[in-house]
């Protein structure tokens, strides 16, 4: 696909395991737990009690306290990796022409947090608790409408939800984007925050969740034998894209190309994978192409890994069907088996966990792994980290309905 | 290369008719969507009156088990893109469907079930909670219900960005057929908003019309008797084709869609930027995508929020870019028919841009009584006028500073 080249300059972070790339990478390289029972409210009703809480996090000092007071935690968290991501960049947007510096976020749930409070005043003995404009703090819209605003930037402002999914969607859009020529810069990324009683209870009725409650540091394990459903978790990441000439006139830090994009759709079932994999297989077939690169010139693959029974098994089968005997050489790592199931924000964090390997040169561990899965039977970097020599990286992302959506980074 | 994209088929659910012929008629015989709200009991709220759809058995597009699960919003997705897709006379199931997607606009999930849920959790306790909940409430919902009922293997994207929903679910589901990404893209919005906690809050903080006397009178943009923004609900869906593919099968052309352009203004929230940064920007760029000239363009098919400080902003902003008196197109919003439907509203301006385009006539608009002198736009009043319509230009923009315009001409 020809087009401009496009990189990526800036990466912001507030996941469970850290705040602040430096943080995360530290905490995924010392293959640190962050999945804990929930604090956020009483999670003693629920069939599941444990999740992934990002701990200690403050909002960024740069955003106004009038928004604070609205703004749900999913936006606030989305707002500060953006903040994050645009410092590490060394940009400045009032020193730019911003006219096509667009922001396109991610968001699987909306705004939970915000409008459940809401919910409980029905009816209009309730309404005079409900504070004035109070959708403004959790419509979706305002996912990328707060980062724009607060920023100050004014290309496109996105906002796309495709479930899991979401924010590889989003960098997509925004990907292509850039390449086209209708942006020049583009913050990218997703963010969510759904430990909430309704959100949490929708996952648990589904039997979506892993149970195991008395034992939540070894609850997520991807690619494990005795994996039993996923961890909710919370978080927001932001990344910066930008055109390699730009980004080279402006002697910016590359940390990777962002090389392609594909996504397909299972048409299958709302919640449950195809089996087959055969459209996984086609996303990392879209995306291989996308990139004009071998399958061969991949050596990590961050997977979606969301420690499901089906999950793991279906992306298995997509990645021997895809990569051949190379299969057999590829590192699968699955984050999530240290900080959870971020939904709207899980695919930036595995897309800035690539970026971070291909920095590094270094590959974070799937932690929790001690059964083995015959149906599981690659290299998934089990419980330590390690050192290897790396020019690109796949990632994968699974999303609600059935979406898949790959994502491919590179050495510049 | 890029590819050219033509509108091939349209679907609408509205509160004035469902289906393209039962809407074009009730738009040129003066029929009104805009009542008393039946969904619920209004009559305590400040307003107590909404666009609602009426004429929609949800039993002729889903099983009576199968309503359970879904949310309003997804019915009327369902509904009215198996309305388009019957008009184009495509079946996905004889077409390579990895080339077929959906892209769709949605501003608020599905917020009928998620109150009913928090309800049920809060009120009975989380044991009685439905798994279908998050399928039913996610924003990505009702674009999965779709995916997999017509059986659609492409890039599936959801678009959540408040009043530009829509627009924008067209706008980028165009550029992924002209970049060759897809074949067929079903593409516009979806809403269901109308719940009383959303319903009355908007109306407290000032933002609906309070003409419950007079609902038919109530939306009335660029009239200078408005009051508010009368909500909506529905779906308006268009079938965007790559043009060869759209010749081969001998489909019928409503319409080319030859540019796209959203901007942000990064100025406030709820204010509209007064100088027209955004929408006089993002109606010069589609018409320089399309190479097109403003003395060209026929008729603004335009949002009209009919709210005095925001309507102003919108025929300011048309002046500046149709500076021509003599040669400026002819103005009209069908939300005065049927209210605002937030995320399907793009969707419903679509579908009329290619009835204008298919019956050569000007759609009318309701309720211009007393045309703001201000406004010094050619506005049209409720009967629909002569042709030729040869270029429309779809404006839409919402709070948070979001501003999008479609471009269509005729195609040849």
């Amino acid at each position: 696909m020809s087009g401009r080249r496009v990189v990526v300059t800036g990466l912001g972070v507030v996941a469970p395991n850290g705040i602040g790339k430096d943080a995360y990478w530290k905490a995924l390289m010392e293959g640190k737990n962050a999945v804990s029972t929930i604090t956020r409210f009483d999670p003693s009703p629920y069939s599941t009690r444990i999740g992934g809480e990002v701990k200690g996090f403050l909002p960024h000092p740069r955003i106004p306290h009038e928004h604070l007071a609205h703004m749900d935690r999913a936006y606030q968290m989305g707002v500060t990796a953006a903040f994050q991501a645009t410092e590490d960049a060394g940009l400045d947007p009032q020193a730019a022409d911003v006219s096509r510096w667009g922001v396109y976020m991610g968001l699987a749930v909306a705004a939970v947090d915000g409008y459940e409070r809401d919910f409980q005043w029905t009816g209009e003995k309730g309404l005079p608790r409900v504070h004035k404009n109070w959708y403004q703090g959790w419509f979706p819209s305002a996912c990328s409408g707060y980062i724009s605003l607060l920023l100050g930037l004014r290309g496109s402002s996105q906002v796309v939800s495709t479930g899991c999914s979401s924010s590889v969607d989003a960098l997509g859009m925004a990907f292509t984007a850039i390449r086209d020529g209708w942006e020049d810069i583009a913050l990218a990324g997703g963010t969510e925050a759904p430990l909430t009683p309704l959100c949490l209870n929708a996952f648990c009725a589904m039997r979506a969740l892993s149970t195991r409650n008395d034992d939540p540091s070894h609850a997520s394990r991807p690619f494990d034998k005795e994996r039993d459903g996923f961890i909710l978790s919370e978080g927001g990441a932001v990344v910066v894209l930008e055109t390699l000439e730009h980004a080279r006139a402006r002697k910016a830090h590359i940390y990777a190309e962002l090389k392609g994009y594909g996504t397909t759709s299972n048409a299958y079932h709302m919640t449950a994978p195809d089996p087959s994999g055969e459209q996984t297989a086609r996303a990392f077939q879209l995306v291989l192409e996308d990139a004009e690169m071998p399958a061969e010139s991949i050596g990590l693959f961050v997977a979606h890994g969301s420690s499901t029974p089906l999950n793991e098994t279906v992306e298995t089968i997509a990645v021997k069907k895809v990569f051949g005997a190379h299969a057999r050489r590829l590192l699968l790592t699955g984050i999530k088996s240290m900080i959870g199931h971020t939904l709207g924000s899980a695919g930036i964090l595995q897309i800035i966990t690539g970026v971070l390997a291909l920095q590094h040169q270094r590959v974070p561990p799937t932690i929790n792994y001690e059964v083995p899965d015959p149906t599981c039977d690659l290299d998934c970097v089990p419980n330590h980290a390690r050192s290897m020599s790396l020019s690109a990286v796949m990632t994968n992302t699974a999303g609600f309905s059935g979406k898949n959506s790959a994502t491919i980074l590179a050495v510049i | 290369m890029s590819k050219r994209v033509v509108v091939t088929g349209i679907g609408v659910v509205a509160p004035n008719g469902v289906g393209k012929e039962a809407f074009w008629q009730a738009l040129t015989h003066g029929l009104s969507g805009v009542r008393t709200i039946r969904r619920f009991d209004s009559s305590r709220l400040a307003t107590a009156i909404a666009g609602e759809v009426i004429d929609l058995n949800p039993l002729d597009y889903f099983e009576t088990h199968e309503l359970k699960k879904v949310d309003r919003s997804n019915v009327l997705a369902v509904a009215a893109s198996a309305l388009a897709l019957a008009d184009s006379g495509l079946d996905p199931a004889r077409e390579n469907n990895e080339r077929i997607g959906s892209s769709i606009g949605n501003a608020v999930c599905g917020i009928e079930y998620a109150q009913k849920e928090s309800d049920v959790i809060y009120g009975k306790g989380p044991r009685w909670g439905s798994p279908y909940l998050a399928i039913a409430f996610f924003p990505c919902g009702s674009n999965g219900l779709l995916s997999i009922r017509f059986n659609m293997k492409g890039p599936v994207l959801t678009f959540c960005n408040g009043n530009t929903s829509g627009t924008d679910a067209i706008g980028m589901a165009y550029r992924l057929i002209r970049s060759g990404k897809a074949d067929v893209m079903l593409a516009g919005g979806t809403e269901a908003p109308l719940i009383p906690l959303f319903v009355g809050s908007l109306a407290r903080d000032g933002w609906l019309s309070r003409r419950n006397g007079a609902p038919e009178k109530a939306s009335r943009p660029f009239d200078r008797q408005a009051d508010g923004m009368v909500l909506g609900e529905g779906s308006g869906i268009v079938i965007l084709e790559e043009y060869e593919h759209a010749k081969a099968r001998g489909a019928r052309l409503y319409a080319e869609l030859a540019g796209y352009s959203s901007v942000n203004t990064a100025l406030d929230i709820f204010s509209p930027e007064p100088n027209g940064l955004g929408i006089v920007r993002s109606m010069k760029e589609a018409l320089r995508e399309a190479q097109l000239l403003p003395t060209q363009v026929d008729w603004v098919n335009s949002q009209g929020f009919s709210i005095p400080e925001f309507d102003r902003m919108e025929t300011r902003c048309i002046q500046s870019v149709f500076a021509d008196p003599a040669q400026a197109p002819r103005v009209s919003a069908v939300s005065s028919w049927i209210g605002n439907s937030i995320g399907a509203m793009g969707g419903m301006q679509a579908v009329l841009s290619a009835l204008a385009m298919d019956r050569q006539l000007i759609p009318p608009q309701d309720n211009l009584d007393d045309p703001d002198p201000a406004s010094g736009v050619r506005l049209v009043g409720r009967r629909a006028e002569a042709g030729p319509v040869n270029v429309v230009v779809q404006n839409s923009y919402c709070f948070m500073g979001k501003n999008s315009s479609l471009l269509f001409r005729r195609a040849s």
